[in-house]
């Protein structure tokens, strides 16, 4: 059998889990292509305009497996519904729809995996259930399931021990990027904005990569203590985490998320003694306004460290 | 022997030059309107520089050449500058040339807007409206068409107001309705004119200035900054004075000549030629087939060769340098 998974989305944060879950069971796994124009105008093509980007190109990503299936015999395509985690977290509501919409867009075969805790539906309940679809015993499951969580978090751990070694060798400017997975890590949006960064000498380093990854340490209580959606909060922990060891911080979000919109806003507002800039990626291709923020965002950050009279 | 150099700030609507000493002192300086052609208009401006030079008797030797504002990458590459940096960190130094202790920077250009805060010496906050029109000079200009006035007068005209007119801020299109309507139940001309220019002050401090503490001394600077009513109308709402220098215009131009002497480190005379007019350059737009991106490559040709090549998201585009040389 043989199982693809849209590189978007939920992929960047759950990049081993699934993809070693079926691997586990003997499946194998495709992936869709790297995200590059022909995606994204497919996506936008399939979406409505309120969507936003990332799920735009979700979308696109889909169609490049559906394009795919017949020649490659891919069985199903693997889209999950998060809904619910622990804790009474929650996330973006689009990911609460992906597989309802992607079953009434394309004409393919889908599989999923519900994760709602709200009811009753955990992670290794739903990947019992996922199981059974695949027509696999649950035995079988639970220990794929075990082994792939495993596997997840060395593979999260080894992140996070990454980021540490590089903050603490780092000479360079440091500039932390508050952005969600399928955003930085997504080749078409961030490629562009990630190299022009290097090229300045800055080191990059991720909100979402973070000590809760080890244990709950949840600092985001001291920016909100009302936010509920997962995503944001690991961003925030991250934010409080490291705000002491770099020079900027950088927003970074797709327009028009909804989350992104209030969180970084409210976050903006409480977290004052560092410079800060929110960048909005949207469809246009043009570079050019980018560029003029990031060079003078770098300016400022430059002649703040070395104290330099810029004169 | 002096040291002389070359700032050139070249933005969308027009185009500045200036020639500074070491000093800092502007030498001779030039203004002149883009007309969407900037390699045309840099060879003009640096030609009329040239006359400018002449009359005074100077033959400069070149020690630093900068290019700043939308076109700076491309003009930067024409000119053979030695530094190449956005407009926001230009102007700062330009004004900070001026005023040493400048901690605020208002600017009004004819496309966007930016708001500059300074620190010691240092830049340490901006914002930028790049998204909206309302707040910039585009706005005033085409409401001054409508209204039957020059743009050159709105100031003097504003400031004969007694009493202004209250038109929307937030938006373009609804201080346009709303100046249709005042006009249509008898306000007169001057007090609908110091309303808009009220209003341009209120969308860019709306737009611009949130969570921004606006302290002395404020310069403004842009092309909005001749406008007298809209300088008269940000000394009302920020309740303090509002500086507009004689060379306002200039500063972007200047500051990228304080830098360009400051990035010649090795003290080296550039070998730069001011007949630059009878040089060809070219620019051709290219789509790399390197993958489905079909980025836009420009190629900026001098005298038929590749000098530079501007555009593209990855390595893949340096690839086509042998096809299209």
């Amino acid at each position: 059998m043989k199982i693809g998974i849209p590189k978007a989305l939920y992929y960047f944060e759950y990049p081993v889990l699934f993809k070693s879950f079926f691997e586990e069971l003997g499946i194998e796994v495709v992936l869709s292509d790297d995200t590059d124009k022909n995606i994204v105008l497919n996506g936008i093509f399939k979406s409505i305009d309120e969507e936003c980007l990332a799920s735009k190109i979700f979308l696109g990503h889909i169609d490049n497996l559906v394009s795919r299936m017949e020649d490659e015999n891919i069985d199903y395509i693997f889209v999950p519904r998060l809904c619910t985690f622990e804790d009474k977290k929650t996330i973006c509501v689009k990911f609460y729809a992906l597989y309802d919409i992607c079953k009434n867009l394309f004409n393919a075969r889908f599989i999923t995996l519900n994760i709602d805790y709200e009811k009753g539906e955990n992670m290794l309940k739903a990947f019992i259930k996922l199981g059974k679809v695949l027509g696999v015993p649950s035995y079988k499951s639970i220990s794929a399931y075990i082994k792939s969580t495993k596997k997840q978090k060395d593979y999260d751990k080894l992140k996070i021990i990454n980021q540490k070694k590089l903050l603490n060798s780092s000479r360079n400017l440091k500039i932390l990027i508050v952005a969600h997975s399928y955003v930085y890590n997504d080749k078409y949006l961030s490629y562009t904005i990630k190299n022009y960064l290097k090229k300045l000498n800055v080191d990059i380093f991720y909100a979402d990569i973070n000590n809760n990854i080890l244990k709950k340490e949840e600092k985001y209580k001291n920016i909100s203590t009302s936010i509920y959606w997962k995503q944001n909060i690991d961003l925030l922990n991250g934010i409080e985490e490291y705000l002491k060891n770099v020079d900027g911080i950088i927003y970074l979000s797709v327009f028009p998320c909804g989350t992104d919109s209030l969180v970084n806003e409210l976050t903006m507002r409480k977290i004052k003694d560092i410079p800060s800039m929110n960048i909005v990626l949207d469809e246009e291709d043009g570079n050019a306004g980018i560029y003029t923020r990031i060079e003078s965002f770098v300016d400022i950050l430059e002649s703040r460290k070395n104290e330099v009279d810029v004169i | 022997m002096n040291k002389y150099y070359i700032g050139i700030d070249i933005g969308s609507i027009s185009t500045k030059a200036v020639i500074m000493d070491e000093d800092k002192n502007i030498i001779v300086s030039e203004y002149l309107w883009t007309e969407g052609s900037p390699i045309e208009a840099t060879k003009k401006i640096i030609s009329s520089l040239k006359k400018k030079l002449d009359e005074k008797n100077i033959t400069p030797k070149i020690y630093g050449i900068g290019t700043t504002g939308s076109a700076r990458n491309l003009v930067g590459n024409v000119v053979g500058a030695n530094i190449i940096k956005n407009e926001i960190t230009a102007h700062a130094i330009g004004t900070l040339s001026r005023y040493k202790d400048v901690r605020t920077i208002l600017e009004i250009g004819g496309q966007d807007s930016k708001i500059i805060i300074i620190n010691n010496g240092i830049v340490v906050d901006y914002a930028m409206n790049t998204l909206c029109a309302a707040g910039t000079g585009a706005f005033l200009s085409s409401q001054a068409k409508r209204l039957g006035v020059r743009i050159e007068d709105m100031g003097d005209i504003a400031l004969s107001s007694k009493n202004p007119s209250k038109i929307a801020a937030r938006c373009t299109v609804f201080a346009e309705s709303d100046l249709v309507h005042k006009a249509q139940i008898g306000h007169k001309k001057e007090d609908l004119i110091s309303g808009l220019c009220a209003s341009v002050v209120k969308n860019y401090l709306n737009n611009l200035s949130r969570g921004k503490r606006i302290e002395d001394r404020v310069v403004f600077q842009g092309g909005v900054s001749k406008n007298k009513g809209v300088v008269k109308a940000f000394e009302k709402e920020l309740n303090t004075r509002v500086y507009v220098d004689e060379n306002s215009h200039l500063m972007g131009a200047l500051g990228i000549a304080i830098l360009s002497k400051k990035a010649n480190k090795e003290d080296k005379e550039l070998n730069f030629d001011f007949d630059i007019k009878d040089i060809e350059f070219k620019t051709l737009g290219v789509e790399c087939n390197g993958c489905s991106n079909n980025c836009e490559i420009v190629y900026v040709y001098k005298n038929g060769k590749v000098i530079d090549k501007i555009g593209g998201r990855c390595e893949r585009s340096n690839m086509l340098e042998s096809k299209t040389s």
